[in-house]
C-alpha cells in the first residue's frame, strides 16, 4: 500500500507540481544582500537549499518529477504495447511469422542499451523524448519473450480449440481469449519495465546523453556531479538519487504484488481442480 | 499375518490453515494395516484421501498439520518424529510411497541405479555395492533385466518406468508401500499391468499395500481389506467382500451403484449430487448429509461415530446413524429412500 | 437430402504427420519417416445415431476427431458431410459446418475460458453465428443440462463450478447451436464416478431425445455401452474391429479387443478375472511397415499376420481385421477355434516377463 501510495504521490507532483512550487526551475534565488545564493545550505526559507547556479532544489525536485512520469508512462506504454504485440502474434500465430519476429526480438539482446543510446544520440542528436523512445524501443524484449511462452501455454488449452471449431476467427480468438489470460503478466511486466526504463533513464541523463534542460532528477544528479559538489553539497546531490531510488522499488513492489496475486489466483484454481 | 497391526490410525485429524480459518480435511479418521495387508481406501477427490496418506509420510504441506489422533507404527508414535529420525529410520526403509503419476517422478538426469544408491545412502548403511546388488534383485521381482539398472529413465518404456518405480520402492525392503493413485490417467491394459506387478508382490514379498484410489472397482478385485472416506471422515472400513456385499454406510452403497461393470453394460448407474463439503472449523456433523437420501435431521447435529457394522462382527465398522435402517432396505432390495435434497432445490450441496 | 444419405461418412481417411525434424536430421538432410497416426479409417454414421471409437492413448482417435472436426487436413481420404466433400468447402459452407458439429472436450477443467462468465461462453457461440434471442436460448440450454435454477449458474466462472457442472456447461455450449452432429473427446474420463452416470445419462439423452449424431471417443470400453450404437476399436491408427456395440461387448474377435475388455477391473470382490497377458504398450505408428500392426503383442500370433490383415465381415454388423478370423485361411481357421474359448488365454507367452523391452 505504501508503494502505490508514493506512485500515486509521484503522479500528483507531476500534474500540479509546477502549480504549487514556489520558485520556478531556473529561477535565480537572491539572497537579502542582493547577491545569487550560490550553493547555498537549507534554510527555512529554501528547505533543501540551493544549487550551484543559485536555483531552487525544492523546486527543482517537484519539477523533476514531471520528466520521469512521462520517461514511465512513454516507455512504459511501447514496452506494453510492443512487447505484447509481438509476444501475442509470435505465440500465436507461429510458424515463420512467428520465427522472424523471434529472431527480431533475439537481436534487440544483442544490444547493449547504453552503448547503443550513445550512438542514437551522436545520430539523432541529444533530447529528452530521444531517450524515451531509445529505451522504449528495446526493453520490450522481455515482456515478449515472456507473452509468447504463455501464448505458446494457452493456445494448446481446450478452451481455444472450442472457440476455433465453433467457427470464432484468429483476432476474436485473440482479443476475447488470449488477451485477457495474459494481460495479468503482461501487467507485471509493465511494472517491471516502467522502473527500469525510469533507472536507465536517469542513467541515461548522468551520461549526458539527454536534454540538459529538462529539470528531471537524472539531470540534477549529473548537475550535482558536474559542479564538483557532489559530496559537500548533500542536500542537493542526494533528494533526486533517493527519489529515483524509491519511485524505482515502489514499482517494482507493485509488480511483485501482482505477481503474487496472478499465482495466487492460478493456485486456487489448481486447489478447486484437485 | 499377525495380530498386531502394522500401521494404525487413531482419531487422526488433519486441518490446513488458510485464510477463511482451519480447513478439516480427515476428521476422527481411524482404522489398521496388518503385516502382509492389501489395503484400499476409497473416495473421490476432495474426500480426504490424500491428505490421510501425507500425513501419514508425515509430508504434509507447511499449512497442514496433525491436530488430534496419533498414527502408529509397529507400535511406535510417528506423527511428532522429526525429519532426521524419519529420514533415518522410518522412510523408505519402513515405509516406502509410489507417488500418483509416478512415471514421471524418475529423475531424467540421473541413471535409475545412481537413485537407487542415493536412496540407500539416505535412508539405509548399505554400501554403493551392496545397493547395486541388492537393486539388481529388485529389478528381477518386478521382470526387468537386472543388467538395465544403469540406464536412464527415457531408455524405459512406460511401463518399465513404472516397474522401475515399484522397484525402488521395493528396495530397501519396506514393511509398507503406499500407493497413491498409481494408475490414473492410464489406459486399462497398462493399468492391468502395473497391479499385475502390485499383486505380485503382495504375494512374494509378503510386503504390505495401501492402495489411495478412486476406484472401487480395483480396490475390490485386489485388495483384502478397505476404506471408504467421504468429506474427511471414514465412512465405512472391513473386508473388501464384507463393503461389497454389505454395505452399511449411504455412500458406500451408492458409490457401488454408481460405477459401471462391463459384464452388466446396460445397468443403470446412480449418481451422487453434489461434492464432499469444504469444511472450516470442526466437522461436528456428517458430510455425506447434504448428499444423502436417508439423510436425517440427527446426522447434522454431530458426527456419527465409527461402529461395528454389526455387533457380533470386529472387523467391520461404519459411522452412520440410520446403518440398520440403510441395510435393511438394500437387504429386502426396496428403494424407499427419499429423493435426495439436491432435487428439492436446494444448492448448498452443489458447492 | 435423401433419407439414407449418411449425415457423416468418411472413406479411407489417412492423416500423417511429420516429425519434428532435428537439427541434426535437417544437416544431414534426412527425411524422417512420417507418423501414421490415422491410417485407412472408414465408417458411415447415420442421422440419430452414435458411434464409440475406442482405443489406447496413441490410438490415432484423438487425432481422428481433429481431422474430422477439421483443425486439421487429411493427408488423403475423403470427409463426407452430408453427401459434400468437406475438402470443396468454401467459407460460407465452413461457417455453416462449424455450427452443425460440435465438439466436447476431455478436460472439464481447461475446456472453459477461466476468464468468462457461464453466460460470456454461451453467449459467445451465439454472437459467432449471429443467433437472436440469446437470453432465452441461454436459459433454455442451462435447464437441458440441468443446471437450475438458471440464475444460480448465469455469472459464475469456471473456478466457481465442480468438475461435473463444467462439462455440462461444455455441452451447453455445444448444443445452444442446435448442432446436427457432436464429437465427444472422453467427456467422462476427468470425472469423479459420482457424476460420471450423470453426464452419460445427458448424453445418451440428446440422442434419443434431441436428434443428435455423436462420435464418442474413450479409452474405456465400460462406459460406451451408454451412450454408443456402434463401435469402432482402434489399434495404432487402425481399426481392427467394428460393430454394433452389444455384438463387441459379448461376442469380441480381434485379440486386442478381448484384452481391451479382459483389462476392465469388475466391481465385484468375489470375480475371479484374469489380470492381462498381454506385454508391452503399443509404439508409435512410424515406419511400421506392412503386416498388422498388433502382432508383437499379439498372444494368437501366426506367420500369416506379417501380412496386413483385411477387414472380414462376421455378419452385417460386425467386422474384424484379424487373420484368425480370415475364412479362406486353413491355419487362422485353426487357430481362431483354439483361442475362442479363453479371452486373452495368452499361454505362449511367459506372462509378459521382461517381454516389453522396446
Amino acid at each position: 500500500m505504501i508503494y502505490l501510495g508514493f506512485i500515486s504521490f509521484v503522479l500528483l507532483l507531476a500534474v500540479i507540481g509546477p502549480l504549487i512550487v514556489p520558485y520556478g526551475y531556473n529561477e535565480r534565488i537572491y539572497g537579502p544582500d542582493g547577491e545569487i545564493l550560490f550553493s547555498a545550505a537549507p534554510t527555512l526559507a529554501h528547505p533543501l537549499g540551493t544549487t550551484d547556479s543559485g536555483y531552487d532544489v525544492l523546486s527543482r525536485i517537484v519539477y523533476g518529477a514531471r520528466p520521469t512520469v512521462v520517461t514511465g508512462m512513454v516507455s512504459g506504454f511501447m514496452i506494453f504495447s510492443i512487447g505484447m504485440t509481438i509476444g501475442v502474434v509470435s505465440g500465436y500465430v507461429g510458424g515463420r511469422v512467428g520465427n522472424i519476429l523471434m529472431r527480431f526480438t533475439d537481436l534487440t539482446y544483442s544490444i547493449p542499451l547504453i552503448p547503443f543510446a550513445l550512438v542514437v544520440v551522436a545520430i539523432f542528436g541529444s533530447g529528452f523524448y530521444v531517450s524515451i523512445v531509445i529505451i522504449g524501443a528495446v526493453l520490450w524484449r522481455g515482456l515478449a519473450r515472456v507473452i509468447r511462452s504463455q501464448v505458446l501455454q494457452i493456445k494448446e488449452r481446450p478452451f481455444i480449440l472450442a472457440a476455433k471449431t465453433s467457427g470464432a476467427s484468429t483476432p476474436y480468438i485473440i482479443f476475447k481469449h488470449v488477451l485477457p489470460n495474459v494481460a495479468p503478466m503482461g501487467i507485471l511486466f509493465l511494472a517491471l519495465g516502467t522502473g527500469y526504463a525510469i533507472v536507465i533513464q536517469a542513467g541515461l541523463a548522468f551520461l549526458g546523453v539527454t536534454d540538459p534542460f529538462v529539470p528531471s532528477w537524472g539531470i540534477m544528479v549529473r548537475n550535482a556531479y558536474e559542479s564538483g559538489m557532489m559530496s559537500s553539497a548533500l542536500w542537493w546531490s542526494l533528494p533526486p538519487g533517493f527519489l529515483i531510488s524509491i519511485t524505482v522499488l515502489s514499482l517494482f513492489m507493485l509488480g511483485r504484488r501482482l505477481e503474487s496475486q496472478i499465482t495466487q489466483n492460478e493456485e486456487s484454481m489448481i486447489a478447486e481442480a484437485g | 499375518m499377525s495380530d498386531d497391526p502394522l500401521l494404525e490410525v487413531e482419531n487422526l485429524t488433519v486441518q490446513y490453515k488458510t485464510k477463511e480459518g482451519m480447513l478439516t480435511a480427515v476428521s476422527d479418521a481411524s482404522f489398521a494395516v496388518s503385516e502382509g495387508e492389501y489395503f484400499g481406501v476409497v473416495g473421490e477427490s476432495g474426500c480426504g484421501k490424500s491428505t490421510l496418506l501425507l500425513s501419514i509420510l508425515n509430508a504434509l504441506d507447511s499449512n497442514g498439520q496433525v491436530t488430534n489422533g496419533v498414527i502408529r507404527y509397529k507400535g511406535e508414535e510417528i506423527q511428532d518424529l522429526s525429519e532426521q529420525e524419519l529420514n533415518q529410520r522410518i522412510r523408505w526403509k519402513e515405509i516406502a510411497y509410489i507417488p500418483q503419476g509416478s512415471m514421471n517422478s524418475l529423475d531424467p538426469l540421473e541413471r535409475i541405479s545412481t537413485q537407487a544408491v542415493q536412496l540407500a545412502g539416505l535412508h539405509s548403511d548399505l554400501n554403493e555395492e551392496e545397493a547395486l546388488t541388492k537393486f539388481e534383485e529388485m529389478f528381477e521381482i518386478v521382470g526387468i533385466d537386472p543388467e538395465r539398472i544403469h540406464d536412464y529413465p527415457h531408455q524405459f518404456s512406460g511401463g518399465m518406468k513404472q516397474r522401475a518405480i515399484i522397484a525402488l520402492a521395493l528396495f530397501l525392503e519396506p514393511s509398507l508401500i503406499i500407493a497413491d493413485e498409481p494408475t490414473t490417467a492410464l489406459d486399462v491394459i497398462m493399468q492391468d499391468q502395473i497391479f499385475k506387478h502390485i499383486d505380485d508382490i503382495v504375494d512374494r514379498v509378503g510386503t504390505s499395500i495401501m492402495l489411495i484410489t478412486h476406484d472401487i472397482a480395483v480396490v475390490f478385485e485386489s485388495c483384502d481389506r478397505m476404506a471408504v472416506m467421504h468429506g474427511g471422515q471414514i465412512a465405512e472400513v472391513g473386508p473388501v467382500t464384507r463393503i461389497d456385499n454389505e454395505p452399511h454406510h449411504p455412500y458406500s452403497t451408492l458409490l457401488q451403484e454408481a460405477f459401471p461393470d462391463i459384464r452388466e453394460p446396460n445397468r443403470d448407474l446412480s449418481v451422487i449430487e453434489g461434492k464432499p463439503p469444504r469444511q472450516i472449523g470442526e466437522t461436528d456433523y456428517c458430510t455425506f448429509v447434504d448428499r444423502c437420501p436417508w439423510a436425517t435431521e440427527e446426522c447434522r447435529e454431530a458426527p456419527p461415530p465409527l461402529e461395528r457394522a454389526e455387533a457380533d462382527r470386529s472387523d467391520h465398522f461404519v459411522s452412520c446413524f440410520r446403518k440398520d435402517d440403510v441395510r435393511e432396505e438394500n437387504e429386502q432390495g426396496t428403494d424407499d429412500r427419499k429423493a435426495p435434497n439436491q432435487k428439492s432445490g436446494s444448492l448448498a450441496n452443489d458447492e | 437430402m435423401t433419407s439414407d444419405m449418411p449425415l457423416l461418412q468418411v472413406k479411407n481417411l489417412e492423416k500423417y504427420y511429420d516429425q519434428q525434424a532435428g537439427i541434426v536430421d535437417w544437416i544431414l538432410r534426412k527425411d524422417s519417416d512420417p507418423v501414421q497416426a490415422v491410417d485407412g479409417v472408414s465408417f458411415r454414421l447415420d442421422e440419430n445415431e452414435s458411434l464409440g471409437v475406442i482405443g489406447e492413448s496413441g490410438c490415432g482417435k484423438t487425432t481422428l476427431i481433429e481431422t474430422l472436426i477439421g483443425l486439421h487436413e487429411p493427408t488423403s481420404g475423403e470427409i463426407l458431410f452430408k453427401g459434400t466433400d468437406v475438402s470443396t468447402f468454401d467459407k460460407g459452407d465452413w461457417k455453416q459446418f462449424r455450427r452443425e458439429v460440435q465438439m466436447i472436450f476431455q478436460d472439464p477443467f481447461n475446456a472453459l475460458d477461466p476468464k468468462l462468465s457461464v453466460r460470456e461462453t454461451l453467449e459467445e457461440q451465439l454472437k459467432i453465428h449471429d443467433i437472436d434471442e440469446r437470453d432465452r436460448r441461454i436459459r433454455d440450454v442451462l435447464e437441458q443440462v440441468e443446471l437450475s435454477p438458471v440464475d444460480n449458474y448465469l455469472d459464475r466462472l469456471p473456478k466457481q463450478l465442480s468438475g461435473g457442472q463444467k462439462q455440462r456447461v461444455s455441452i451447453a455450449r455445444a448444443l445452444i447451436v442446435e448442432p446436427e452432429l457432436i464429437l465427444a473427446d472422453e467427456p467422462v474420463s476427468m470425472l469423479d464416478v459420482s457424476t460420471q452416470a450423470a453426464i452419460l445419462q445427458l448424453l445418451s439423452d440428446l440422442i434419443d431425445d434431441f436428434g443428435v449424431s455423436m462420435v464418442y471417443i474413450s479409452h474405456d470400453l465400460s462406459t460406451v455401452s451408454y451412450v454408443c450404437h456402434q463401435l469402432q476399436v482402434m489399434y495404432l491408427g487402425r481399426v481392427v474391429e467394428s460393430g454394433a456395440t452389444e455384438v463387441v461387448l459379448n461376442e469380441p474377435k480381434h485379440p486386442y479387443t478381448r484384452a481391451l475388455l479382459s483389462a476392465i477391473p469388475i466391481p465385484d470382490s468375489e470375480a475371479e478375472r484374469e489380470r492381462t497377458e498381454l506385454p508391452g504398450t503399443p509404439g508409435d505408428p512410424i515406419n511400421i511397415g506392412n503386416g498388422c500392426r498388433f502382432r508383437d503383442r499379439c498372444p494368437d500370433r501366426m506367420e500369416l499376420c506379417d501380412k496386413t490383415p483385411e477387414s472380414y465381415a462376421l455378419s452385417t454388423d460386425h467386422h474384424v481385421a484379424c487373420h484368425l478370423h480370415s475364412e479362406h485361411d486353413d491355419q487362422g481357421d485353426l487357430n481362431a477355434v483354439s483361442s475362442s474359448g479363453d479371452v486373452a488365454n495368452g499361454q505362449s507367452i511367459s506372462a509378459g516377463e521382461g517381454g516389453d523391452e522396446l
